[in-house]
């Protein structure tokens, strides 16, 4: 039965379904980490039995490791009696304070749900940003961005001509650039704060109308992002000894879109960022990565299956409750 | 004219010609996406309840940032 789920929740809280996972990670390979020098995080691949009996476990990203664990989990679980594979009383079919707990129950259904992908592009020159057998080459992440019904109607100008050139309000651009226009390449990294904000701008004009009900739109604007911290960018290496910082990301949007005024949504919506990313925090690995160089983020309309409602990893910055 | 794109100087142009290319090149290649056709569940315990009914093992995959997401 394959599940993914964000980890942070499940190894903090003391509901059922946090405790049983907290059973099984203890068995598992980062059992008994914790500060200082490891984060305490208990992330990876755990194959579990129902009942909380470890199977196998391991954090990697090479294909071959995890199928070797895998097969030591089949292996364990076909040996493993009936009376130990399962949990003795049935799990509750429903726990509301952990559903409650999730962001996804605030899913907003009818508004605008964007996939955002980031990734490094070709240097100049054939250069790369690592070396070619290293992963960091070809990494790639992905989040989503939310705006409400309300929000989504904030990017099309409520009585449209061709032409018309449309602001995007400030608080929708801004909490976009904040929360979303990070450099997440290659792990993690903080949003910036409102003050890191040096610029934000989109507008959308007006470049077709069609039965008077569908529009299409030009989406076009700027950001500039910049920030100072101390961080330490080399993970568990410098974390005795993080040193001030500073990164950000100065980056052209350009975007094509098409609103359906009958259903009062986008029917489509592409908007790509490119512009130049500097400097590393503690989770992205770019401590022998930390000059200039450019970045892309593409932002594309996400379907609504279950995978596609996961909530924006900076949620909490979108001040929804 | 990707290769074009690229050459030019840092960052690339981003205009009505280079948009196709530079989105492209962004988005994930069918062979970088391939465990987005795993039936993954989204919460824990829905998969638990699951297994249990079906008397099936899980594979939980856990991060730091819902792994379906950002990580």
């Amino acid at each position: 039965m394959p599940v993914a789920d964000e980890v942070g929740r499940l190894q903090r809280e003391t509901d059922p379904e946090a405790r049983l996972f907290q059973k099984i990670a203890e068995q598992g390979h980062y059992a008994g980490y914790g500060p200082p020098k490891h984060t305490g995080t208990r992330q990876g691949t755990y194959a579990a039995a129902p009942s909380g009996v470890l199977l196998a476990s391991v954090n990697t990203n090479d294909p071959a490791v995890m199928a070797a664990m895998l097969q030591r989990a089949l292996v364990t679980w076909a040996t493993l009696p009936q009376a130990e594979r399962l949990l003795a009383e049935e799990p509750k079919s429903v726990i509301e304070e952990a559903r409650n707990a999730r962001a996804e129950r605030l899913y907003p259904e009818g508004g605008l749900v964007l996939r955002v992908h980031t990734r490094d592009l070709p240097r100049p020159h054939g250069g790369q940003s690592a070396p070619p057998e290293d992963w960091r080459a070809n990494a790639w992440n992905l989040d989503f961005a939310w705006f409400t019904q309300d929000e989504a109607r904030q990017f099309v100008p409520e009585n449209p001509a061709v032409g018309q050139v449309h602001v995007v309000p400030d608080p929708l651009i801004r909490r976009l650039a904040r929360l979303h226009f990070v450099d997440n390449v290659r792990g993690q990294t903080p949003v910036y704060r409102e003050h890191e904000v040096e610029a934000a701008r989109l507008t959308s004009t007006v470049t077709g109308l069609e039965g008077g009900q569908r529009m299409s739109l030009r989406l076009e604007g700027q950001v500039r992002l910049c920030a100072e911290g101390v961080w330490p960018v080399n993970d568990r290496y410098d974390a005795d000894n993080p040193q001030p910082n500073r990164r950000g990301f100065d980056a052209r949007l350009l975007g094509y879109a098409t609103w359906d005024g009958e259903q009062q949504r986008f029917i489509a919506f592409e908007m790509v960022a490119v512009g130049t990313r500097w400097g590393g925090t503690q989770y992205n690995r770019r401590h022998d990565d930390l000059t200039p160089s450019p970045l892309g983020i593409a932002l594309t309309l996400a379907g609504d299956t279950p995978a596609e409602r996961v909530a924006p990893a900076a949620f909490g910055g979108y001040g929804w409750g | 004219m990707t290769a074009a794109i690229f050459d030019a100087p840092v960052p690339p142009a981003l205009d009505d010609q280079s948009f196709a290319a530079l989105r492209d090149h962004i988005l994930p290649r069918p062979d970088e996406v391939r465990w987005q056709q795993v039936d993954w569940r989204t919460v824990f315990w829905d998969a638990v309840q699951e297994a249990q009914a079906t008397d099936r093992p899980l594979l939980l995959w856990a991060m730091n940032g819902h792994p379906l997401a950002c990580t």
